[in-house]
């Protein structure tokens, strides 16, 4: 398979912009023909990713980037997991790895990677 | 309202109903949060079969509101149905933890 440019969305780091990033998400996830649980998944894992870097207070831009070939990965800069001080039940991270298997914090930021079939 | 947000009230049954619809996320959740704190003592049913999208931040908003009506012993029964609602509950273990109906028939039942 020919390599292909990334896709990457930067956005400013306000609330108003998590919806931008997971319509980023599932447009390219479709692009790539993804199965539409897949999608949703990407869509969360977007949305909880993008949310934790604009609870971390920063001021720089939230970018979301996804590697469409083998491994593809989805991953959003910059996170901070500790960011997060709400009940353990309900933290982004958490779920995020309850529907994705590989999930690493590296790097000021935290990348998915994934297959094309959903493991949840 | 929020953009992607819609609250309404309306009856079903003789019982009030607050049916929500769209996406709760980062910037709609407040609206939700507010509203539910407003009228605590009304929210008996809360409608999400019209939610199309819910995240850890809409979680908190429903977990929090939970928590109001367990300590004052009032009945929140949240109506989800097969979908990204029930999916989030499900993978987080809240289905085990909040009071949840497939419909506003059920949720009337035993009201």
């Amino acid at each position: 398979m020919p390599d292909t440019a990334p896709f990457r969305l930067t956005i400013p780091p306000r609330a108003e912009y998590v919806a931008t990033a997971r319509l980023f998400a599932a447009t390219v996830a479709r692009v790539l023909e993804l199965d539409e649980t897949l999608v949703e998944d990407l869509k969360l894992a977007t949305s909880e990713l993008v949310s934790l870097a604009i609870l971390g207070g920063t001021d720089a831009p939230v970018v979301v980037t996804v590697v469409p070939h083998e491994p593809m990965t989805l991953s959003v800069t910059p996170v901070d997991p500790s960011a997060y001080s709400g009940p353990a039940v309900a933290a982004p991270v958490d779920i995020v790895g309850a529907v994705f298997s590989e999930v690493e914090i590296a790097s000021g930021g935290v990348t998915v990677t994934f297959g094309l079939e959903p493991t949840v | 309202m929020a953009n992607n947000l819609s609250i309404d009230e309306c009856t079903h049954a003789g019982h009030a109903v607050i049916a929500v619809r769209g996406e709760i996320d980062l910037a709609t959740a407040p609206t939700l949060a507010a509203y539910l704190q407003d009228g605590a003592e009304h929210v008996t049913i809360l409608d999400l079969t019209g939610v199309s999208f819910i995240d850890s931040t809409g979680l908190r908003v429903l977990l929090s509101a939970h928590e109001a009506a367990s300590g004052e012993d009032r009945r929140f029964v949240i109506i989800a149905e097969q979908g990204p609602v029930t999916k989030l509950f499900s993978i987080t273990g809240v289905d085990e933890l909040l009071d949840l109906r497939d419909s506003r028939d059920a949720a009337v039942a035993d009201a």
